[in-house]
């Protein structure tokens, strides 16, 4: 039997840290002196008040047809991947700020993401790293809340939700990354939560409207992400204490 | 970016301190690597992604070592495995795959290859495995308990999945697939011999720690230990090979 | 025909039946359970076909990994339980000091020999219950036999690995078996020596590391670290013998095996064995050939020793040091009147293993030192180093390719045997072997 030294199992062989040693170092002198997200005070900050907006014509969505607890899910549910107002509104889209260095402290109030009429709601939110989120269920079948890291598809955890009413509240990654998020019960159920290294994200409403408040002032990228039509970015410029304005468009696939 | 930074530091930090902390009673990676080459190349692949000559042929996919992501754990979801929990699964095998037992071979072999494994996933540098989950001794069998772990079979749901006989045949028990995309099916778990072990407290572990990388969840949070007994004796209770095994009281499990 | 006239060609015999046996060995790498469990050849051989711990287990176990896929029902569909090997190879021997009418002369030759193949069909019948059948010959000459097969009953009592039981014709447990060693032009001299009596005969002739046939009771713990085998049989070719119950042998094998957990030593193993093999004497014979069953009169061979393994390094790669030593008598007897008393001698081996840590295990370096010292002559007039032997082989193998569905190697390896006042005029005889082949099974 092995003797553990500790909880994490005894350190590497010495082989195995050099290696590791030098593939850190060589990845910190490939990247240069950058430094993480420092928390400052923002005085007269400004506001990104901004629409996103969907080019051309978005493909026709079909229902989702329920392959699973018809009898409470429903024979079908509406897709929401495309949830486009009359005036090309896009929903459900993560806009963020690149390359932020300082700022604002991370948001207070826990994430939530509810298991409701078997799909996640939100569908899509941002997150700071390190952040919790509180999952929950309404509904009376079994859910299981199941995140997993969008590039690599490992697992981050997978939590059961089985009757309704229970919740739990469970950390997320202490790095950035995007993640996808999948009830293995019901395969149609999937919610995105993008984890940054900032707070300066916000999510679309249904008229595709946003809003990131107390930006320092400066010149920044403004990055959008949705799940189908994908990622766009576009230069914004932030005047203490004024609200700029903002449109970005995503073009449909 | 800036976390990748933090990142690199993190493991710069992270392997320094492990190499001023010495080697001893710990593997060898040097060493471990050609253990992985004489047992376990074959199916696992030369780089640790389970992609070995005989993966193809394999309707249970040997495991990818690169996201540190196990099955068989005695830590909660999500976290990294401790090295005994990957020597409890080169002792035990996997029933029913082609992961065999290597309780055949030495404690330093043994010792080395886990060593070797973990440095196909940067995680093992990155993070520390959490703190194991605390399996309260056995109540032991009775019908009393089988007639209310029925009862929590049915609140929780697990038939959703396994069926409401057990026999991994529920509604959502199709179009299920595992972190690497390979479509897989709840276990039936009247056929006994779950691959995590035979014993009670293997059973019971698994609810806690859930099967990392599959659609089994963790009831961690959920179920409490006096319910996850009673579900482990209906478990059993629905297996003939247990209800053979299970005369005894106390720890209960089967032998291979 | 002179004295040592017909010990020259005894020994020429001698030679061409090492060589022959060489190309004929059925090596015990079964690819069909590489196949069948989608392991490589190295899980189970040390450097094939030498087995390691895990191979060691596996075979006391019944050819069977127990996680419910040993059986012809859960395995794999695609597995059928057969594999076929053959190891063409070129052989140049000279052997020297040999009486012709034209002198004493030297006389060497070479060539890519007529290989044989062994279909090696093993597996499990059903859960504890195991199998092993080997046809070896197809050669140009036409010729099979069986070389091997028996039935293998695992765990007859109470779930206990203390009580398994073999029946049918297998190799004894021997210290280093015979058929799985590495070495192919020469054979292990502990177990095949006999005194003898220049030009005499000897009713024991038996090759310990031939396939016998009889029981064979095995006992060992969960990982084959400790470990028995107590084995009946019928010592080969036992004229007036029609079974074991006629002229009963018996072979017992002992042993232990040591981990250490720290150091160079990674392993070391003690073990003590003894074989006993009776013979009968006197039998009745029809038309000057002994009838099967009428023996009678049994004389002994007895041979018993001990041996010592080390395995310096990991276990993975090691450096492989095995030492057997014996003693052996054969009693008056046996050498049917030609005698005027027993004769005994001591004799023993040093092998080594060597897998390089490194290029995936490929490459195997092995070398071996045999040694046969008479204690006693069976004939008080033969000079008391008569037949005394010094043997030495050293090799390479390198696998050119393993996988879960074959394996194909290069062998190469020189060996040189010496003996004492065999040769023509009672000169020393050489035989000095170079042999380089491939071997492929699959």
């Amino acid at each position: 039997m092995l003797k553990e030294t500790s909880a994490g199992g005894g350190p590497p062989s010495r082989v195995a840290c050099a290696i590791v040693a030098m593939v850190a170092l060589t990845a910190l002198v490939a990247m240069g002196p950058v430094l993480a997200y420092e928390v400052v005070t923002v005085t007269n900050g400004g506001t990104i008040d901004g629409v996103v907006s969907l080019s051309g014509t978005a493909p026709a969505v079909t229902p989702i047809k329920v392959t699973k607890n018809q009898d409470y899910c429903g024979q079908t549910i509406p897709d929401p991947s495309y949830t486009v107002d009359g005036s090309g509104g896009l929903a459900n889209v993560i806009v963020y700020l690149k390359d932020i260095a300082k700022g604002k402290a991370a948001p207070t109030e826990p994430l939530a993401l509810v298991n409701t009429k078997c799909m996640f709601s939100p569908r899509v939110q941002g997150a700071m790293v390190s952040e919790s989120v509180k999952i929950s269920s309404e509904d009376t079948v079994l859910h299981n809340t199941h995140p997993q890291n969008a590039e690599t598809s490992a697992t981050i955890f997978n939590v059961a939700l089985p009757f309704k009413g229970f919740s739990v509240t469970k950390p997320l990654p202490s790095m950035p990354m995007m993640i996808k998020i999948k009830c293995d019960a019901h395969e149609w159920m999937h919610a995105w939560i993008m984890e940054l290294d900032h707070p300066y994200y916000a999510t679309t409403g249904a008229d595709g409207h946003f809003s990131i408040k107390d930006v320092p002032p400066g010149t920044y990228t403004l990055a959008v992400w949705h799940e189908v039509a994908g990622a766009n970015t576009a230069p914004v410029t932030v005047a203490a204490g004024q609200t700029t304005k903002s449109k970005i468009t995503l073009a449909a696939k | 970016m800036l976390y990748r930074v933090a990142q690199s530091i993190l493991m710069l930090v992270g392997a320094l301190l492990a190499c001023s902390a010495g080697a001893a009673n710990t593997g060898d990676v040097k060493t471990g690597k050609l253990v992985y080459e004489r047992y376990c190349l074959s199916c696992h692949g030369a780089q640790g992604n389970g992609q070995g000559e005989a993966a193809e042929y394999m309707s249970i996919k040997p495991r990818d070592y690169r996201q540190g992501t196990y099955k068989w754990r005695s830590t909660p979801s999500g976290s990294l495995p401790l090295d005994s929990d990957l020597e409890h699964t080169l002792l035990n095998g996997l029933y029913g795959t082609y992961m065999p037992t290597w309780r055949a071979l030495d404690d330093r072999s043994r010792r080395d290859v886990i060593a070797y494994i973990k440095t196909f996933s940067p995680r093992f540098v990155t993070e520390k495995p959490q703190d194991p989950i605390i399996i309260p001794p056995d109540p032991g069998y009775s019908v009393a308990s089988v007639v209310r772990g029925d009862a929590v079979y049915k609140k929780y749901n697990c038939a959703q999945c396994h069926g409401a006989g057990g026999q991994g045949d529920g509604p959502s028990a199709h179009e299920l697939k595992d972190d690497w995309g390979n479509g897989l099916v709840p276990y039936d778990l009247t056929k006994g011999h779950v691959k995590c072990g035979d014993k009670s407290t293997d059973i019971y572990r698994v609810f806690m720690s859930g099967l990392a990388g599959t659609p089994m969840p963790t009831f961690a949070d959920s179920l409490s230990p006096a319910d996850a007994w009673d579900l482990v004796h209906f478990i059993q209770s629905l297996s003939p090979l247990y209800a053979r095994n299970i005369a005894g009281a106390g720890e209960t499990g089967g032998t291979r | 025909m002179t004295r040592h006239g017909s010990l020259r060609v005894v020994a020429q015999i001698a030679v061409f039946a090492i060589v022959m046996f060489a190309f004929i060995s059925p090596a015990s790498a079964i690819p069909a359970f590489a196949r069948k469990y989608s392991l490589r050849c190295t899980a189970c051989h040390e450097s094939w076909p030498v087995l390691n711990d895990f191979g060691r287990n596996f075979r006391d176990n019944g050819y069977q990994l127990r996680l419910g896929r040993d059986d012809t029902v859960t395995a794999d569909s695609g597995y059928w339980p057969v594999a076929i090997h053959v190891a063409p190879s070129y052989v140049y021997t000279k052997v020297t000091n040999q009486a012709t009418d034209q002198g004493n002369k030297n006389i060497g030759s070479g060539g890519v020999a007529d290989a044989g193949m062994d279909l090696l069909t093993a597996g499990v019948l059903t859960p504890n219950i195991s199998f092993l059948v080997v046809p070896t010959g197809f050669a140009s000459d036409g010729n099979v036999h069986l070389e091997s097969y028996w039935a293998y009953f695992t765990r007859l009592i109470k779930n206990s690995d203390w009580f398994n039981v073999r029946i049918g014709q297998f190799e004894i447990d021997l210290p280093a078996s015979s058929h799985r060693n590495l070495e192919l032009t020469d054979s292990y001299l502990l177990y095949s020596y006999h005194p003898s009596v220049p030009g005499g005969t000897n009713l024991a002739g038996y090759d310990m590391g031939e396939n016998q046939r009889g029981v064979e009771i095995v006992g060992h713990d969960a990982n084959s670290l400790t470990r028995y085998t107590a084995t009946i049989f019928t010592a080969h070719d036992s004229l007036g013998s029609a079974n074991g119950f006629d002229s009963p042998s018996f072979y017992g094998h002992f042993q232990k095996y040591f981990r250490f957990n720290d150091g160079l030593v990674s392993q070391a193993e003690v073990g003590l064995w003894g074989a006993l093999a009776n013979y009968p004497t006197e039998f009745l014979t029809g038309g000057g050939v002994p009838i099967a069953g009428s023996g009678s009169h049994l004389k002994s061979s007895t041979r018993y020793g001990m041996e010592a393994n080390v395995w310096l390094g990991p276990l993975a790669a090691p450096l492989h040091l095995d030492l057997v030593y014996g003693h052996g008598s054969d009693k008056k007897d046996l050498f049917q009147g030609t005698a005027d008393r027993s004769g005994s001698f001591n004799g023993g081996f040093l092998e080594a293993i060597w897998v390089p840590a490194a290029d995936l295990l490929h490459w195997s370096v092995f070398g071996r030192y045999d040694v046969i010292r008479n204690q006693t002559q069976p004939l008080s007039t033969t000079p008391s180093n008569f037949n005394d032997q010094n043997q030495w082989t050293v090799g390479a193998i390198y696998t050119i390719a393993y996988s879960i569905r074959d394996e194909v190697a290069l062998h190469a390896e020189i060996s040189s045997d010496k003996a004492k006042g065999v040769g023509n005029l009672g000169l020393d005889q050489r035989t000095n072997s170079i042999m380089f082949g491939v071997d492929f099974v699959y």
